[in-house]
């Protein structure tokens, strides 16, 4: 194993005075040197932060001593955000689990970052209150690991996504100093956005140790409708039909064949056999405005020949359905070995030409393609399956990337939509980002990390 | 289209992807929050240890391994249905052979050679034999449960009957059962709660149900199974399918639903040997556990009868704990709530949503951790009044006897049985 630790035995001896404990085992160090991308680096040591002190020591040591700090949540990410591809110290944030206090006045809540994000609904959901952002992974995924990629969830069509309900941010920054940004309130015009620069900045630029998040009153009513059709564009083209008509869904999630067949066979009412896509829809708000819009969409999407609509009959019901829909992700492994996701998002009109591009792309060149998504928010998560130690096919599907980012950019889209860029993406965020504002982005990098011992080696491909 | 696409010739699930999603249900990663102690974690080790034999062999990677309760949750909770706690299982059999954690039984390795009978049990000369009176047998996996190293710890120990039950029983057979049914006692109800096994036979009288009970029955052998004794889990699993089968039951009745879950099992034993493959499996499709056969044979009238002060103004705090080997795998059951609708005089709180904490010998080698999760298991518990706490599964019981103890709580731990009768 990798002996050429950045990290000696007085550096480790003055972590251990800081933390505690520091895992330097072999065991301990495979076993985290993986994230959701399944790829693998392995770290030097490990450590348990268990308040704002002891991280701000660790990266004042790190400034001084100068190796790499990769902060991490639950290590479920889909870009290797987590991944200490430098080696260095992984600094796991689980331990700092604690929701301070849930404000019902002024809906707010104060927590730490390694608020399970699944216990924090459910918290929040006991108070009446509501928060929002609900990646997939959401039952194991951490509050902090969501902030720090920005992610987001089925519902941004209505709700948006974590920036969206981040208000304030503590963190601390290489050299140990604790910065405190933003407000807790609705409004705040004061300086930079340094809040909403951490959101998304993929551990990059601090160590986020509190959060003030924003929360809403929960819905007194959510209905839940599974739609089936027998082609692709068509299921893509309800989508922003439903919007033009001014009915706002929580949630339209678009699914086609080949994601519907990783969903479980116990899925709640049966896949018709000539189900070719579907659409899950879902309305929230007052009971009464829901059962009327629930209505309207019933009523246009049985116009534009929607083989079969079923409304869920009750929450378990509508709960099956959505772990039905969570479960696909890592389910697609029974088409192939590796998988190869990407978050695109287009503008929600143009979906239908996407979907239409991608069967396009599946035809000419025989790989295995998978879409699925955020539908109602124009997110879709391309996803091309195969093996990769096939150089045919590893090729087929670099290409195909690559077509399938062009596409999405000249549709006007974006290449991440919630995964966050990370190692995976690197390469090609030069399609997006141009010189000018990519050096605006390395220089704001440089004011919070000069000597670049946060995260290194995300975002911005290695020259 | 669809089918098309379940059905392609290759399939590449059943490998772990890391996802992360066994990080939800793992009640020892709940505690301990460290990835070495959750499934991908172990898979990951796993794999690497098949490329380093050297750590394959180590201290370290026998420890973690036995950091697992083989509750089945991550496997179940898979996405990419990966067998996880299988393949732990698997890795505990390597370690098996070159680390003889095994407390005792050597005796034990003679039951396939030997013909089994009843005077086979009474051999004496094991020290646990000592410790436990004399009255539980060797082949028992309790031993396991109660070694003298794990007492100091330890502050519940259940008290042997001083006969076992299946000694005690005496069989009335009907003329012509329509239904042939066979008791599977479990060591848990044999020896330690034989109130248990009482409280079932007589609830079978009401319905003139008189079942066989064999005297040669076995444990079932999940202890064993769970340290990796592949051995003795199979000598075990032979001699109760030898002497089950030929008693041809219809219904093969359980009390504990480890042993339950375990009949599930014993085909995966006989992978090599078609015909105990072929027998065991029949024995599992005729597995039923007591509490469903209730259910199912029982009214609300029948329920009524059996207890005297049935109605009334809620006087009793029972807490109902969903065993793990209830929640996941073959033997996944509902909540038998239909039993306990018709008594108003007491107050059921199901729970089956958290484990709690025993996992059998995993209590034993790992006692801290074991009530670690037992204390966030109890977080729902500190502010009701609780009277009873019933568990249709020995482990549980015997969890909930030693935290009871722990929280200086006065409750009755006891097997559903028993409070409805």
């Amino acid at each position: 194993m990798n002996q050429h630790s950045s990290l000696n035995r007085t550096i480790i001896q003055k972590l251990k005075t800081i933390t505690g404990k520091v895992l330097v085992s072999d065991a301990d160090r495979i076993s985290y040197a993986y994230d959701a991308t399944n790829l693998h680096y392995l770290p030097d040591a490990i450590v348990f932060p268990e308040n704002q002190e002891q991280v701000s020591n660790i990266l004042s040591l790190a400034q001084e001593a100068e190796f790499p700090v990769v902060p991490r949540g639950a290590g479920s990410g889909l870009t290797g955000g987590s991944l200490p591809v430098k080696g260095g110290l992984l600094v796991v944030l689980t331990r700092m689990n604690r929701i301070i206090s849930i404000d019902m006045d002024n809906l707010v809540a104060d927590v730490e970052p390694g608020v399970v994000t699944g216990i924090f609904h459910k918290r929040v959901q006991s108070m009446g209150l509501f928060y929002p952002p609900d990646p997939s992974s959401s039952a194991y995924s951490t509050l902090g690991g969501n902030v720090a990629e920005c992610a987001g969830g089925p519902s941004a069509v209505k709700y948006g996504v974590t920036r969206d309900y981040v208000l304030g941010l503590t963190f601390v920054i290489p050299g140990g100093d604790i910065v405190q940004t933003g407000v807790r309130t609705a409004k705040g015009v004061v300086g930079y956005d340094l809040t909403r620069l951490l959101t998304g900045s993929e551990g990059t630029l601090g160590i986020i140790t509190q959060m003030t998040l924003r929360l809403l009153p929960h819905p007194k009513c959510v209905q839940t409708l599974v739609v089936f059709y027998a082609s692709m564009h068509k299921a893509a083209e309800n989508v922003s039909k439903i919007i033009r008509k001014g009915l706002i869904p929580k949630t339209i999630e678009y699914l086609d064949h080949a994601a519907m067949a990783c969903m479980p066979l116990d899925f709640p009412g049966g896949i018709p056999d000539e189900a070719k896509s579907m659409l899950i829809i879902e309305m929230d708000g007052a009971p009464g405005q829901v059962h009327t819009d629930i209505q309207d969409v019933i009523a246009l999407v049985t116009e534009s020949q929607a083989i079969s609509v079923t409304k869920a009959e009750n929450s378990l019901q509508a709960q099956s359905i959505w772990q039905a829909r969570k479960a696909i992700s890592p389910a697609l492994y029974r088409y192939a070995p590796d998988k190869i996701n990407e978050d695109i998002v287009v503008p929600r009109s143009l979906i239908p030409d996407f979907v239409d591009k991608v069967d396009e792309l599946r035809h000419a060149t025989g790989l295995t393609m998978v879409t699925f998504g955020h539908a109602g928010d124009g997110n879709i998560h391309f996803t091309v399956m195969l093996d990769k130690n096939d150089p045919v096919a590893k090729k087929k599907a670099d290409t195909v990337i690559e077509s399938i980012f062009d596409y999405t950019l000249a549709l006007g889209g974006t290449l991440s939509g919630e995964h966050g860029i990370g190692i995976t993406k690197s390469g090609y965020l030069y399609k997006e980002l141009n010189p000018g504002e990519q050096y605006l982005m390395k220089q704001i990098k440089k004011a919070f990390d000069p000597k670049g011992i946060l995260n290194p080696g995300k975002i911005f491909p290695e020259p | 289209m669809t089918k098309e696409l379940t059905i392609l010739s290759k399939n590449y699930s059943g490998t772990c992807i890391r996802c992360g999603a066994c990080m939800s249900v793992c009640p020892v990663y709940q505690v301990s929050l460290e990835e070495t102690d959750v499934a991908r974690g172990k898979m990951a080790l796993i794999e690497w240890s098949q490329s380093h034999p050297e750590f394959s062999q180590s201290s370290r990677f026998r420890q973690l391994i036995s950091r697992c309760l083989l509750c089945g949750a991550c496997a179940q909770s898979c996405p990419n249905q990966v067998a996880t706690h299988a393949c732990i299982q698997q890795m505990r059999q390597g370690l098996s052979k070159s680390h003889k954690e095994k407390i005792m039984l050597s005796s034990l390795k003679t039951l396939s050679k030997k013909s089994s009978s009843s005077q086979f049990f009474r051999t004496s000369g094991s020290i646990f034999q000592r410790l436990m009176s004399k009255k539980l047998p060797e082949t028992s996996g309790m031993h396991l449960r109660f070694p003298i190293a794990s007492i100091s710890h330890r502050q519940f120990l259940p008290k042997i009957s001083v006969k076992s039950f299946t000694e005690a029983y005496s069989i009335q057979h009907q003329e012509q059962p329509s239904k042939r049914i066979v008791y599977f006692t479990g060591c848990g109800a044999n020896y330690f709660f034989v109130e248990t096994a009482a409280a079932l036979v007589k609830l079978l009288e009401r319905k003139n149900i008189h079942p066989f009970v064999p005297k040669d029955q076995v444990c079932c052998g999940l202890p064993f199974f769970a340290s990796g004794d592949q051995t003795n889990a199979i000598a075990l699993a032979r001699q109760n399918i030898d002497i089950i089968d030929q008693l041809s039951p219809d219904i093969v009745l359980t009390t504990c639903a480890s042993c339950g879950a375990h009949i599930h099992q014993w085909a995966d034993l006989f992978k090599d040997d078609p015909e105990y493959h072929c027998r065991a499996q029949k024995i599992a499709r005729c597995q039923k556990d007591a509490m469903m056969f209730l259910l199912e044979s029982f009214d609300r009238n029948d329920l009524i009868a059996l207890k005297k002060s049935c109605e009334g103004p809620p006087k009793e705090n029972v807490w109902y704990h969903h065993p793990c080997h209830q929640r996941f795998g073959k033997t996944q059951l509902p909540l038998p709530k239909k039993l306990f609708t018709p008594f108003s005089h007491a107050n059921i709180h199901y729970s089956d949503s958290q484990c709690c904490g025993n996992g059998g010998k995993f209590q034993l080698s790992h006692f801290d951790l074991s009530m670690k999760i037992f204390d966030q298991r109890m977080e729902a518990f500190s502010n009701q009044k609780i009277t009873h706490v019933l568990t249709p599964c020995t482990g549980c019981q015997l969890q909930f006897a030693e935290g009871m103890l722990r929280y200086d709580m006065d409750v009755t731990v006891e097997h559903p049985l028993c409070w409805l009768f």
